[in-house]
């Protein structure tokens, strides 16, 4: 056994086999990282005795009761991701219904799997993951950062098998779709951040980057099916900015408003 | 942290939420050792855990509807009291970059050890990343599995695993370069 799958035994944290034991008799150093990772433990169980000053104890105690009231528990966090859900489906179909499937109809099979299956993909993911944020202590599936990467790097790569054409009306074409694109995205992900405000987010930038790329997914979901545009340049400034806007614009308010007025 | 342990404090929890004053006098005794335990080695200092520890409690009260009847409650109180701790040292590293301390201020240690560990294992934390040195003590300075750091850091297992694996390796390094009688 080496060195380094010593150390990744150690982080499993779980008991070592014996051949994990027998690279400890050999190697000093494993050892003596070993004998310092159990003399922190020991330390702790040792530092249960440890007390708090009395008068702080009185004063926290104090602190709490002087609010004390009875409480609901919010609801879980499946009943949160239905609620996500639902307004991405309301939302997505309320603007299909307003402007058409032409893109859809317009798209070849390929891009239609390819697309579906990637925004199902992200809109579930952020579905799923956001109740997570709002409720302390939840265990996450996946990383939100990882969850918007995968999810914008598999819309990029789903634009670029467009090819690239120019048209005498480009512009106009990107900034219509822009300019629909956030109104879809804009009001939903508002109405994300007033849903994250039943919980406890802890994570705000983290919350804020997901809640933003709900409603850039759903928003490029209306898009998808709408626009008939089927080009490379159109589908990336158009659409796919979309996507990178909500999801950053966000996390940047939150930034801003950390390095104005400080942490909460 | 033995299972037992878990249900007394998740049965404590509840009768918070309820509204019940003895059970949130109980459980504040029961859990700010644990928690000033955890700033302490986190690196937060002796006289600032008065603040630290008040910070928490004012978010954990806050906080407390969304504790769920049957989840893990120290991964719970743990996630909002690592937030609550961070943001306490932003606002302080904010307040000490615009003023200038009139003079130091000597507040009694609001928290009395039982026990100081090695001054050597104290200084090789020190020199781990932060989110690195929070695993560890998660770990093994507070009792914790994976899962429970993982749910406490809102986080996943693999990107725990990781931390760990990676702290270890730096703790191994520092280790390498130093005689064994520094561990004493």
């Amino acid at each position: 056994m080496t060195c380094n799958e010593l150390l990744r035994l150690l982080a499993e944290n779980e008991g070592l086999p014996a051949e994990a034991l027998e690279h400890l008799r050999t190697c000093k150093t494993c050892r003596r990282l070993h004998d310092m990772r159990d003399q922190f433990a020991n330390d702790a169980a040792m530092d249960s005795a440890a007390t708090i000053d009395p008068r702080l104890e009185d004063r926290l105690i104090a602190g709490v009761l002087a609010d004390l009231k009875p409480v609901r528990p919010v609801a879980s966090a499946r009943w949160y991701a239905t609620v996500f859900l639902a307004i991405v489906l309301l939302a997505a179909g309320a603007a299909i219904g307003v402007l058409g499937m032409r893109g859809w109809e317009t798209n070849a099979a390929p891009q239609r799997i390819y697309f579906v299956l990637a925004l199902t993909a992200g809109i579930l993911g952020c579905g799923f993951t956001l109740p997570r944020l709002m409720i302390p202590g939840e265990r996450l599936r996946i990383a939100p950062r990882a969850l918007a990467a995968l999810s914008l790097a598999a819309l990029i790569g789903g634009c670029l098998s467009y090819p690239l054409l120019q048209y005498a009306h480009f512009g106009r074409a990107v900034a219509t779709c822009f300019a629909i694109g956030m109104a879809v995205a804009a009001p939903l992900g508002a109405l994300s951040a007033i849903v994250l405000s039943r919980g406890y987010v802890l994570a705000l930038g983290e919350a804020a980057l997901l809640g933003g790329l709900l409603g850039g997914l759903t928003a490029f979901v209306v898009l998808f099916v709408f626009c008939p545009h089927l080009d490379m340049g159109h589908s990336l400034l158009a659409h796919g900015s979309v996507v990178l806007v909500s999801a950053l614009i966000g996390p940047a308010v939150i930034a801003a408003r950390e390095r104005l007025f400080g942490p909460e | 942290m033995e299972s037992r342990d878990q249900d007394q404090l998740a049965e404590l929890l509840l009768s918070y939420q309820q509204g019940d004053s003895a059970a949130a006098a109980a459980l504040i005794k029961s859990v700010s050792p644990r928690l000033a335990r955890f700033c302490l080695r986190q690196g937060d200092a002796p006289q600032d855990l008065d603040d630290v520890l008040q910070e928490i409690w004012l978010r954990i009260h806050r906080a407390r509807r969304t504790y769920r009847p049957g989840a893990p409650a120290e991964p719970w109180l743990f996630a909002v009291a690592r937030y609550a701790r961070l943001d306490v040292r932003r606002r302080r590293r904010r307040i000490h970059a615009r003023e200038v301390p009139a003079e130091e201020s000597q507040a009694e240690a609001a928290f009395v050890p039982a026990y100081t560990a090695s001054r050597f294992l104290v200084e090789s934390l020190a020199t781990l990343p932060a989110a690195q040195r929070e695993v560890l003590v998660l770990l093994k300075g507070c009792g914790m599995s994976l899962e429970e750091v993982a749910r406490a850091t809102s986080s996943t297992v693999g990107a725990v695993k990781q931390k760990a694996h990676r702290a270890y390796g730096a703790l191994r390094r520092v280790l390498a370069a130093h005689s064994p009688e520094a561990l004493r």
